[in-house]
């Protein structure tokens, strides 16, 4: 009996400890990286929590198999070069070491990564920073390790938005608008309100963030500075206001509103708020979504009857919206792939459940890439290659993400419910 | 009338600069890309559908004698070429009329054909080997292809591995790279013979094709 309790004791702690960040890797890839990962040199309590940072961000892609601490084996060094083959014995792709550099006032990581199959050092690189920043230089780090290998750009050191829901004990609500690290750690909050916060939108230089907030009583889009919290409303007007969508190069926001009787997609110039009007329909045009290069916006619009997918040329005078999405009775809330060579959304399949779907371009056939039952709101990381989104787990919505490659994970609120993430940009 | 006639030599020498420039651009006398895509296209061919060895040997002969520009192969392919006019004029008189020649050509015509039996048994060795190495990524774009170009010593070990097309898709070239990687030597190598592994198996290009 006391033993059980022990063991329980034991098992709650870490739980406590790690509270902030939960991450539970579901899946991984089929064909991942293998890597061994030395502690890097230095203070041993840094060194642990960096390695264990690094860890789960490599881990998080689903590209990448980390060797067990236990299985490490000490790296020798003859005539100045390191010796592989006890690395390829243990079938290792990549090894990695590092040092870490603390003084009173900095913290430098400097890390190598050495090729197994080619025997040579493929990286040499350092980070600098500032003592109390380990996980930013932590997720610098993995973005490093994740670049060099893979050829493709990390987001460890992206940030997240999210809307949290709290309840208290009268069942009252109070909304949050959050902003994390892209492992879900170092939650900060930007607006609390007992009206509820939907549809965040980062700017793209990640300093500025737009959202709709209800606490007037009706939808309306609020700019708001993140370091200072300083917020504004973007128009005056007395009408519902919802979706908003920077332009890649943040001088525009995409916007819908309701003054037309039906919900219609806009387009506000931020440096003198004047406003053009980019769809005239009967039906609903709302969820709009800038591709990267800034020529093109997706829009969900209920014109032929059910919610589809439409696309915009901004280029054109007088554009016609093109219909993209032809599967399925539901197809909704659209973003670009960062190449535009495809999008993800939100579709209904057969079964009426819904899913987490992709289309290429060149494709004339949708992937479902989701298997839960209420999956909504996708937002594509800036390289890519992941994908986060609500779920709905006994009633309760929470995050979830996945990597193209096959990865999927899970990111629960530590308090309440969350949904609504959105993506950052690459913030440096 | 003679400014207007130094125009049109002038126009002319330009566009004929320009032709060369354009030409030069779009690899018309690089010899080197073509001499070493010469094994890939059987392997293209294999990686897509699985042919029977009959087709890659027919393959084969086609594309070497595309290639007779390139000096180490030019004088297999005119061995080759004769021994073809040559069987065909032996079975034309029947066999009162072959001489030594004829007979010579013969032999080299079995000896050719063993060759080429050869390469498309060890180009289908080399594929299944990589084949089986070679995850495909998931989710990505139907219709990607990618080549590669390996160094290989005699022994089957890669000591060099090229992207020479892209398939535009990093995650599709990371996984062909990859295969190749985790292949890191052919063990069957050995048992190639030295002249045709100089000849064929030293430099390989590779097409990885899923669709």
């Amino acid at each position: 009996m006391i033993k059980n309790f022990l063991l329980a004791a034991l098992l709650l702690i870490p739980m406590l400890s790690y509270g902030e960040l939960f991450l539970e890797i579901t899946k991984g890839s089929e064909d991942p990286y293998k890597v061994a990962m030395i502690p890097f040199e230095g203070n041993a309590r840094l060194s642990k929590k960096l390695n264990n940072i690094i860890r789960n961000d490599l881990i998080r892609t689903g590209e990448f198999s980390i060797l067990d601490e236990e299985l490490l084996l000490p790296v020798k060094i003859v005539n100045d070069e390191l010796v592989y083959s006890d690395w390829k014995l243990l079938g290792m792709d990549y090894l990695v070491t590092g040092t870490i550099v603390k003084t009173n006032n900095s913290l430098d990581i400097n890390y190598e990564i050495y090729d197994v199959h080619k025997k040579r050092k493929v990286r040499s690189s350092k980070v600098f920073g500032i003592p109390n920043q380990i996980r930013q230089l932590a997720h610098y780090t993995s973005d490093g390790i994740y670049e060099s290998i893979t050829g493709i750009k990390g987001i460890a050191a992206t940030r997240l938005l999210y809307v949290n829901e709290i309840k208290d004990s009268q069942l009252i609500s109070t909304y949050k608008l959050m902003l994390a690290d892209s492992d879900g750690a170092n939650e900060k909050t930007l607006l609390s309100s007992s009206e509820p916060i939907i549809s965040p939108s980062w700017s793209p230089d990640g300093r500025r963030v737009a959202y709709v907030s209800f606490e007037t009583g009706i939808a309306k889009v609020f700019i708001q500075e993140i370091s200072s919290g300083k917020r504004e409303a973007v128009l005056s007007k007395d009408t519902q206001i919802s979706s908003p969508s920077w332009s890649p190069d943040g001088k525009y926001l995409s916007l819908t509103l309701y003054q037309d009787g039906n919900a219609e997609i806009y387009i506000l110039r931020l440096r003198d708020r004047i406003l053009t009007r980019m769809t005239n329909q009967f039906a609903i045009d709302t969820e709009s979504s800038w591709s990267p290069k800034g020529n093109k916006i997706l829009f969900t619009s209920g014109r032929s009857g059910s919610p589809q997918i439409y696309e915009l040329d901004l280029r054109k005078l007088n554009p016609k919206a093109k219909r993209v999405s032809f599967e399925g009775t539901y197809n909704a809330k659209a973003s670009y792939l960062p190449k535009e060579e495809g999008i993800i959304f939100v579709h209904r399949s057969n079964d009426g459940l819904f899913h987490i779907a992709l289309k290429y371009k060149r494709e004339n056939f949708i992937r479902v890439l989701t298997e839960a039952k209420m999956d909504e709101s996708p937002s594509v990381a800036p390289n890519g290659n992941m994908v986060i989104y609500g779920i709905k787990e006994e009633n309760l919505s929470m995050l979830a993400g996945f990597s193209l490659s096959g990865a999927k994970f899970k990111l629960p609120a530590s308090n309440g419910e969350v949904r609504e993430p959105a993506w950052s940009n690459f913030l440096r | 009338m003679i400014a207007n006639h130094r125009y049109l030599e002038a126009s002319l020498f330009s566009f004929c600069i320009h032709a060369a420039i354009f030409l030069y651009i779009y690899g018309t006398f690089d010899t080197n890309t073509s001499q070493s895509l010469l094994i890939s296209k059987p392997l293209l061919i294999e990686l897509k559908f699985d042919l029977p060895s009959q087709n890659i040997q027919k393959k084969i002969p086609a594309l070497t004698n595309v290639n007779t520009s390139t000096p180490i192969q030019s004088s297999q392919d005119i061995v080759y070429s004769k021994n073809k006019e040559a069987s065909e004029t032996s079975q034309d008189n029947g066999f009162i009329e072959s001489n030594i020649a004829n007979l010579l050509s013969e032999e080299n015509e079995i000896k050719a054909d063993k060759e080429q039996q050869e390469i498309s048994m060890y180009a289908q060795k080399i594929i299944s080997t990589i084949e089986d190495a070679w995850m495909k990524p998931r989710n990505i774009p139907e219709d990607l292809v990618a080549n590669l170009r390996l160094k290989i010593r005699s022994t089957g070990r890669i000591i060099g591995v090229e992207l020479i097309k892209s398939s535009g898709n990093i995650r599709f070239d990371n996984s062909a790279l990859q295969a190749v990687r985790r292949v890191e030597t052919f063990n069957f190598f050995n048992s190639i013979p030295r002249t045709l592994y100089e000849e064929e198996f030293q430099v390989l290009a590779i097409s990885f094709n899923p669709s």
